[in-house]
């Protein structure tokens, strides 16, 4: 069994009776990537508060490599080796990113050797090799001011590593960056963690799915749930707290639904009569909720809103019938309107991926088609 | 690349040097024969201020802390050195003034300073240890900005209460003078002492630039701008900002004392005045004239503040508070940069600006070659 | 021994309530603005010459209106020092929000200059500033409204300034000719302010004990200011806006709160108060140019172990330093210290610090030992968002 990098029990943080964190209890492997996700307002940035000791617990233990941190001031659990990146880069703009880079990576961080020990050459070349891999090279030598933010963010990322920590504290690493530079970033993250324990908050859920393996939710100060990205996104409890009503959806038909809404999405557009299927389906099928519609429309709107690849959703279908059951609804959607070439083919991908026999596609199908003009009619 | 990025760096510290000497070399063989007596005097005073001045500059330009007690140390400084020319000039006995009050006996805190080694050591030492203390007791607290500058602005208060009170400790209001004092035989007050005092303030005033400078390069340098920055940040990575400060405030603390001793021994004695409250935001002000962050600057700032004072109250003792007051807020809204600052960045643009000239804009080249822009060009022209 | 302990408590109190009501203008511009006014002492030294002026302008009434003075002084040094501070807002602060240094010094100047000028304000002064004034603003408005210089508008109103400037000084300098116009209203040296008749009595509770009135109206002023303040902060709309803009300046703006307007307010306010404490003041001693320089920075310590921006915390503070500088200064607790033997050192100590300005030296040392403990003060802020 790994060994724990950071272990977290029954952590209280209140201001003024307000509980920021609640009974949070929270454990993590030694080469660990973890994301943290959780709404606004559920302690993701207090956690972080309580780990770098900027907020003392009310109650509760943190234990870092086994040691305790409450008590310790900020600069004593960095020295331990916890490096923290900021919400909104925190960078010194009247220094070049050399120079914040090479801050960082003095080993010796003591007044009198600051003072009186000139750079080693060591140092100086890790510093010139990590401004090689956050691509800032060629502006090394510029005022950080001048930095964009996506560069401001990196070079925060770089002082990070070059402080050389076990545990590495990011949050929000891709907030305000470009669908490319987030790419980027999440590379860079994952390659950082082989040789490190991450934690990473983030909101991004595109981000997180590309970078997680392990996702924890945060929710009103303590861990909802914990899991694979898939687990953590089907569970109903996460559905929850992310939309603010009960739903009472499982797991299974949760996968179904967004099979359905990513065949509804094939052709770019959710069309009001897609949508209408899947409600009614979900009627139907689910037995549920049928007499507020309207509001279980617009949950399930935003829920259904983002396209996932059905390579991810399919394989996680365990039995035939829920094969099946997906192959209809899938259907039955994309038949809802003229059926265009994005949507044919789509559809054609998931019969390949659900690899049902032909001759019970063909039966499916045409049930499908004879019970929705009787639906219909 | 990094190779012409350090060829430029030496040049510029050469340069520096090189002016650095040039100006000592100025003052110390030049200016006496330039000025009467008085005037140098009086020059031999500015620069014991601009000392301090680059004291102030290390802690507030450099690290952010703005200090308005830095009087207590230039205070310090100066009482330790009159303590030791009074002890002189009593001899075998005790200073005059005690008799005053009734005291015979030399009060404990007097004895070391009847050794002129002790006396120097201690003008540096004690304001330094001083300025340690308190610096430490506020910054572990993490006591900063505005609230640490109150504070040091109600230290000042105490100390002055303290040392105006104390008649028989340290004679009180009146201070202690120098002018008549001996110093290896000879009258303080005399014009040769004055002299060498003026050639020692020169002296220690390439020093104490000197130790600034070295203080402010490099790594050290770059962490004192870190804190001024971002200080919580700097947390994070591991550094204890708490203990830098201490150690830039207690050597401002320092360097504040040397000063003062050497502007007490040519302004004929000091008194608890020194620790008045104006005197010590002047000294802010001086380095926010000359530019923070500017060691130059802050040298530059406290010679010509003090000439324009000695000028204009000469002249017009009245108009002086009310130009000091606008040279506060002019400073603060108009120049925040300081004269060096201004002249570094945006000396040139502003005054084409106030000129009406249009600023030549920087564009691609290959976007001037475009037609269209051309054209565009053309048609903006005949408008 | 129990008079000389109430006694002690009394003036401790009424020390207390002076702090207080000066330090209560400054916990509003302070706690709630972020800014350090160094100028609030000299803002307050306008309402105690306010208070002479119209101490002197009842004089003329008789002696029978001579004793209501106060009642008019206290509104008129409000607005006086308000509509400084209000200027003062405008012109200046107001360029330096989020520069809490620069305003510190860019405050000193004013400070610098409102000392000069109540020193040296005569009528020839007060003309030359006023033809100053005219000239610029009325050069200024006419230069936009009649010609369109474009880049040149800069040039143009440094133009105008230097020679309005000029204007004004030379006409300021050939009117000192006149000695008439030329004599300064105050000068440097203080002046008196006379308290009204029933306020120079005291109130004897017991034979040995009694309390001044000028004391206890002090005291009565100040808990009717904080009630105000309190009032107005809590419970009005501009209050409500007040607050609002000091949580979060950017929603607030959103919502349609006029911020700068509430800047302004807020400024005002707490100018207003820094006048009705200098009115109060005159009732203990004489009036002169650096009234304010001896109060502001006690009222300063009054709102940093308060904590800033609670008003209850700056009320404890204010006695709790107003108490035991006053056992401390004058030598109450060496009374109170039964003399024996072994606590001898301790009664030497005591006596050291029994003046006035040793006790200062003492409560701030007590008041860095305290800091030790709470950084933050007295009642601090908590919350994730109190350090960033």
């Amino acid at each position: 069994m790994a060994n724990k990098i950071l272990e977290i029990d029954d952590l209280t943080v209140s201001f003024d009776g307000f509980k920021a964190l609640n009974n949070l209890t929270f454990s993590m492997n030694e080469g660990e990537l973890r994301v943290i996700i959780g709404p606004n307002g559920a302690g993701k940035t207090t956690f972080l508060d309580v780990i770098t000791g900027k907020v003392q617990p009310t109650q509760g233990k943190v234990r870092f490599k086994g040691k305790k941190l409450s008590g310790r001031s900020e600069h004593d659990i960095a020295r331990l080796g916890i490096g923290r990146k900021f919400q909104t880069p925190r960078i010194y703009l009247n220094l070049t990113p050399r120079e914040n880079l090479e801050l960082c990576c003095n080993q010796n961080k003591n007044v009198l050797a600051t003072l009186f020990k000139p750079t080693p050459k060591a140092e100086r070349r890790t510093v010139g090799g990590l401004l090689e891999t956050i691509g800032l090279d060629h502006k090394a030598d510029k005022p950080a001011a001048l930095l964009s933010h996506g560069e401001k963010q990196w070079l925060e990322i770089g002082m990070l590593v070059a402080q050389s920590p076990d545990l590495l504290l990011v949050d929000e690493p891709v907030a305000g960056l470009t669908d490319d530079e987030t790419e980027r970033t999440g590379q860079l993250l994952i390659s950082l963690a082989e040789s490190h324990s991450v934690i990473v908050i983030e909101h991004d859920m595109e981000f997180v799915r590309q970078i997680a393996r392990q996702v924890t939710v945060l929710h009103e100060g303590s861990v909802l749930c914990e899991g694979t990205m898939d687990q953590v996104q089907n569970d109903p409890r996460v559905i929850e707290v992310y939309l603010g009503t009960e739903t009472s959806i499982t797991p299974e038909q949760m996968l179904l639904l967004r099979i359905a809404a990513t065949m509804a999405w094939a052709d770019g557009d959710f069309e009001a009569a897609e949508q209408d299927i899947i409600l009614e389906r979900l009627s139907r099928q689910f037995a549920q909720a049928t007499d507020d519609q309207a509001t279980l429309k617009t949950e399930l709107k935003d829920l259904l809103a983002k396209k996932i690849p059905l390579e991810e959703l399919v394989p996680q279908l365990q039995t035939p019938a829920q094969r099946e059951q997906a192959l209809m609804l899938s259907y039955e959607v994309i038949g809802a309107n003229q059926i265009n070439q994005a949507e044919a083919s789509a559809y054609h991908k998931l019969v390949t991926l659900l690899d049902l026999p032909a001759e019970t596609v063909s039966r499916l199908e045409s049930a499908t088609m004879a019970h929705g003009s009787n639906g219909a009619s | 690349m990094i190779t012409t990025k350090s060829v430029g760096k030496k040049r510029r510290r050469t340069l520096e040097a090189g002016i650095v000497i040039g100006l000592i070399l100025f003052l110390l063989f030049i200016a006496p024969l330039l000025l009467t007596d008085f005037r140098l005097g009086l020059l031999g005073r500015f620069l014991a201020l601009a000392i301090v001045a680059l004291g102030v500059d290390l802690i507030w330009g450099y690290t952010g802390l703005l200090s308005l007690g830095q009087g207590i140390f230039f205070a310090l400084g100066g009482y330790a050195f009159a303590m030791h020319l009074q002890l002189n000039l009593a001899g075998d006995g005790i200073p005059e003034f005690f008799g005053l009050y009734g005291v015979s006996e030399l009060p404990w805190f007097w004895q070391p300073f009847y050794s002129l080694p002790v006396t120097l050591i201690a003008i540096v030492v004690l304001p330094g240890i001083v300025a340690g203390l308190l610096g430490y007791l506020v910054f572990r607290n993490r006591i900063r900005g505005v609230y640490f500058s109150i504070l040091t602005q109600a230290m000042l208060v105490v100390f002055f209460n303290f040392f105006n009170g104390q008649q028989k400790l340290i004679n009180g209001t009146n201070g202690l003078t120098t002018d008549t004092t001996l110093l290896f035989g000879q009258q303080v007050g005399s014009d040769r002492m004055q002299f060498v005092f003026y050639v020692a303030t020169v002296i220690v005033l390439a020093l104490t630039y000197g130790l600034c400078r070295w203080l402010t390069r490099g790594r050290f340098g770059r962490l004192l701008i870190a804190i001024r920055d971002d200080e919580n940040r700097l947390r994070f990575s591991g550094y204890n900002p708490a203990m830098f400060k201490v150690l830039v405030f207690a050597v401002a603390g320092g360097i504040a004392g040397a000063a003062g001793a050497l502007y007490t021994v040519q302004s004929s004695g000091i008194t608890p005045q020194y620790m008045s409250v104006a005197f010590s935001i002047e000294m802010v002000i001086w380095v926010a004239v000359g530019g923070r962050a500017t060691l130059g600057g802050a040298v530059l700032g406290a010679l010509v503040v003090n000439w324009a004072q000695a000028l204009l109250s000469e002249q017009f003792p009245e108009v002086w508070l009310f130009f000091q007051g606008a040279l506060f807020l002019l400073v603060v809204t108009v120049l925040p940069k300081g004269i060096v600052g201004w002249f570094r960045d945006d000396a040139v643009r502003q005054i084409r600006d106030l000129l009406g000239i249009q600023p030549q804009l920087n564009t691609y080249p290959d976007l001037e070659l475009d037609p269209d822009v051309k054209r565009e060009q053309r048609e903006l022209a005949g408008k | 021994m129990l008079d000389g302990l109430i006694n002690g408590i009394f003036n401790g109190i009424s020390i207390g309530a002076v702090l207080l009501i000066v330090a209560l203008g400054l916990a509003i511009v302070f706690g709630l603005m972020g800014v350090i006014n160094l100028a609030h002492g000299e803002l307050m030294m306008l309402g105690a010459y306010t208070t002479y002026v119209v101490q002197n302008g009842f004089k003329s009434f008789g002696d029978g209106a001579q004793d209501f003075y106060i009642l008019a002084a206290l509104p008129l040094s409000f607005l006086v020092a308000a509509l400084v501070g209000l200027a003062l807002e405008r012109s200046v602060i107001r360029l330096l929000y989020g520069r809490p240094l620069e305003t510190l010094l860019a405050t000193w100047g004013v400070s610098l200059i409102l000392q000069q000028f109540v020193r040296s304000v005569s009528w020839a002064m007060t003309f030359g500033l006023l033809v100053v004034c005219l000239l610029l603003f009325g050069g200024r408005a006419a230069l936009s409204k009649l010609a369109n210089l474009g880049p040149r508008q800069k040039l143009a109103n440094f133009v105008v300034l230097v020679l309005s400037a000029g204007i004004g000084v030379t006409l300021g300098r050939s009117l000192n000719g006149n000695d008439a116009l030329a004599k300064p209203w105050f000068s440097a040296r203080n002046v008196d302010v006379t308290a009204p008749s029933w306020l120079q009595d005291s109130i004897s509770v017991t034979d040995t004990l009694s309390f001044p009135a000028a004391r206890l109206f002090i005291i009565a002023l100040t808990i009717i200011c904080l009630v105000g303040t309190f009032w107005f902060l809590n419970k009005s709309a501009w209050g409500l806006r007040i607050r609002a803009v000091t949580q979060n300046r950017d929603m607030s703006a959103c919502l349609g709160i006029p911020t700068k307007r509430v800047d302004a307010l807020t400024f005002a306010l707490g100018s207003g108060l820094a006048g009705i404490a200098g009115c109060a003041v005159t009732l203990l001693g004489s009036v002169g140019p650096n009234l304010g320089s001896n109060y502001i920075v006690d009222a300063f310590m009054v709102v940093v172990v308060g904590g800033v921006g609670k008003l209850v915390g700056s009320i404890v503070a204010a006695l709790i330093i107003g108490i035991v500088s006053y056992i401390l200064g004058s030598g109450t607790l060496v009374l109170m210290l039964p003399s024996s033997e072994a606590i001898q050192p301790l009664i030497d100590t005591a006596t050291f610090f029994a003046t006035t300005s040793m006790a200062k030296v003492l409560v701030f040392a007590l008041i860095i030992a305290f800091l030790q403990v709470k950084p933050a003060g007295l009642f601090p802020q908590k919350g994730r968002s109190v350090e960033v």
